[in-house]
């Protein structure tokens, strides 16, 4: 079996007394689409800068495409194509101009104009590549930033908010792109905020804040993580007090007459018959399950509240 | 290195401007240097007849040469160092080193490609403005005068010629070597400017006091700049014997405690060029890509 895209054991950058990440451990295998989750200031594109060796880990290992990130870098780069925070290029150059350079560094010449004819075409931007990049628009410029990963024809690609500064349309444009590259067997390693994107594209995500992995996994397992019930009863507080009763279950309230129980939809007989027992009135129960988002909010949002109430007791 | 970096970065280069400034200015100057005095000699020949053309030897091989390599000095230093730190500080100026790293596995090819354009813009220089210098004395003397001015060169000049040709070249390199350390050091091509054009004036202040005063504590200094053994190589080269200023050089090395060599200014030099660039390359490789 051929070794995943990319793997790191206990990866750690530290600037300073910050530690940017921290014993990260990830494997992103070949042939999926993998998103990369976080808030800002999570980690996210310093872990990006390490797997593309623009930074040396502090501690632990990283290897992409089966070659070490600090030792072997002109193994797999030329495999890789990657787009790193926002797009830059030379404003005194043509958009064309700004691909042949980059296509002349990653070594690639052979049919360098015609895939700099194809990914323009791709980029939307046949009809601007003559003119000079500082009078591109943000959302052109992020364009021919996707553009520019596709050049050498990689197997993967690291993609650091490659929707950012799109308009819906072009963000569209990008997500049906990745979703056919991804079809077509190419590993994407894809950071961004917007995560119904994520949710819509990647196979598998993982979720990191202050530079840990706080969980990764199948996009579909992480969903089903906790399944809700959401219930709708009368009196509002006897259902709290009733279902919290209950073992293993955690409760909410949401609203004046709703209560959120996490519980998977098999659990929904018995809460209702405990409720009925309890002189409580149920007028609707919806098993729900958490979109990416909420997982997302709900775990970062834990992961920072362990941490607050850690730093509290430590002063 | 690879044939690709060369192509891209000729890329890049052809569309700056100070790469045109840098290949322009001295020739303009050069020219403006060698038709103006020529010019007004023409003129005084046509007054006073062809008798002054003897003191006239500005105008004779190699001197008019020379005056044109003296032109690519001056100007050049400055120029090559204003070159190589925008070829080095555009790419963190505008960020796009995480677009050729992130492409490229071999960091230290960068660096030397852009070492190797500076380097070739100061050949380019050093042949073509000292050509183009004696051809315009010659042809503008002949269309002002009416005739050529006796061309005898001297025994020695093509000797002459060359040597001051590789201190020239010499002097360029070490001055983008500099300008390329600077650069790298500091990320950014405006502190790179600054940096290397003060190095450039301490070391040539460092080594006039040092030479000039013997109970000055620039005496220890002044062996270990380029200027100094730029200067001593240029005596060694001329022989030393006979040429009043190679022993001048030649007794002031020899009062100077470091007891100058030729090895000695050889190492020196080749730290500042050598040295220079393959410290820029060692931390330009080990550092991360802000």
């Amino acid at each position: 079996m051929s070794e995943p895209a990319i793997v790191t054991e206990n990866l750690a950058k530290r600037y300073g007394s910050t530690h940017a990440v921290r014993n990260l451990s990830l494997s992103v295998p070949r042939g999926t689409v993998f998103g990369f989750l976080g808030p800002n200031r999570a980690g996210k594109t310093t872990t990006i800068r390490l797997l593309l060796g623009l930074a040396r880990p502090t501690a632990g290992h990283a290897r992409v495409m089966g070659h070490d990130v600090v030792t072997a870098r002109d193994r797999y780069l030329p495999q890789v194509g990657a787009l790193v925070e926002s797009p830059t290029f030379y404003p005194f150059l043509s958009g064309r101009d700004n691909l042949r350079v980059l296509a002349h560094t990653g070594g690639y010449h052979d049919d360098a104009h015609a895939r700099i004819d194809e990914v323009m075409d791709f980029a939307g931007l046949s009809d601007r590549q003559r003119d000079r990049v500082r009078t591109y628009s943000l959302g052109m410029k992020q364009r021919l930033a996707v553009a520019a990963t596709l050049l050498n024809r990689p197997q993967l690609l690291i993609l650091d908010e490659p929707t950012n500064g799109l308009d819906p349309a072009g963000q569209a444009e990008v997500r049906a792109l990745i979703r056919r590259l991804g079809q077509a067997g190419h590993t994407i390693f894809i950071s961004s905020h917007i995560l119904h994107d994520i949710e819509q594209m990647c196979d598998r995500v993982a979720i990191i804040d202050r530079g840990e992995l706080l969980r990764e996994g199948k996009v579909s397992e992480l969903l089903g993580d906790l399944p809700t019930l959401r219930i709708e009863a009368e009196p509002i507080e006897r259902a709290y007090a009733i279902v919290s009763s209950l073992d293993g279950l955690s409760v909410e309230r949401d609203g004046a007459n709703h209560i959120v129980v996490r519980a998977g939809r098999e659990r929904a007989p018995d809460i209702v018959d405990a409720l009925s027992r309890g002189q409580v009135r149920v007028y609707q129960v919806v098993a729900e399950r958490e979109t990416l988002e909420q997982v997302f909010l709900r775990i970062t949002g834990a992961n920072r509240h362990a941490v607050r109430r850690h730093e509290e007791k430590s002063t | 290195m690879t044939a690709g970096l060369l192509r891209a970065e000729w890329i890049k280069l052809r569309r700056m401007r100070i790469t045109w400034l840098v290949l322009l200015f001295p020739v303009a100057a050069g020219l403006c240097g060698a038709i103006l005095p020529t010019l007004a000699a023409a003129d005084a020949v046509r007054r006073f007849g062809a008798r002054i053309l003897q003191p006239l030897d500005t105008f004779t091989f190699p001197q008019s040469m020379l005056f044109g390599l003296q032109i690519v000095e001056l100007l050049g230093s400055i120029l090559i160092v204003v070159f190589i730190t925008s070829a080095v500080g555009n790419e963190y100026g505008f960020d796009t080193w995480k677009n050729l790293l992130a492409r490229h596995g071999r960091r230290g090819a960068f660096l030397l490609t852009k070492l190797l354009y500076a380097l070739a813009a100061v050949t380019i220089l050093i042949v073509i403005v000292p050509i183009l210098v004696h051809l315009a004395m010659l042809l503008t003397f002949r269309a002002a005068a009416g005739f050529d001015f006796p061309q005898q060169a001297a025994p020695d000049g093509w000797q002459t010629f060359g040597g001051a040709w590789l201190l020239t070249w010499l002097r360029l390199a070490i001055t983008a070597s500099i300008g390329l350390f600077a650069t790298v050091i500091t990320r950014s091509g405006g502190a790179g400017v600054a940096i290397a054009v003060s190095w450039l004036v301490v070391d040539a202040l460092a080594n006039s006091l040092g030479t000039a005063f013997e109970t000055s504590a620039w005496r220890s200094i002044a062996p270990f700049t380029f200027n100094f053994n730029l200067s001593a190589l240029a005596a060694y080269l001329r022989g030393g014997a006979g040429d009043p200023s190679a022993e001048f050089i030649l007794r002031e090395a020899e009062g100077l405690r470091a007891g100058v060599t030729l090895l000695h200014s050889l190492l020196n030099l080749a730290l500042y060029t050598l040295g220079l660039t393959a410290l820029a390359m060692l931390v330009f490789r080990r550092r991360d890509v802000a």
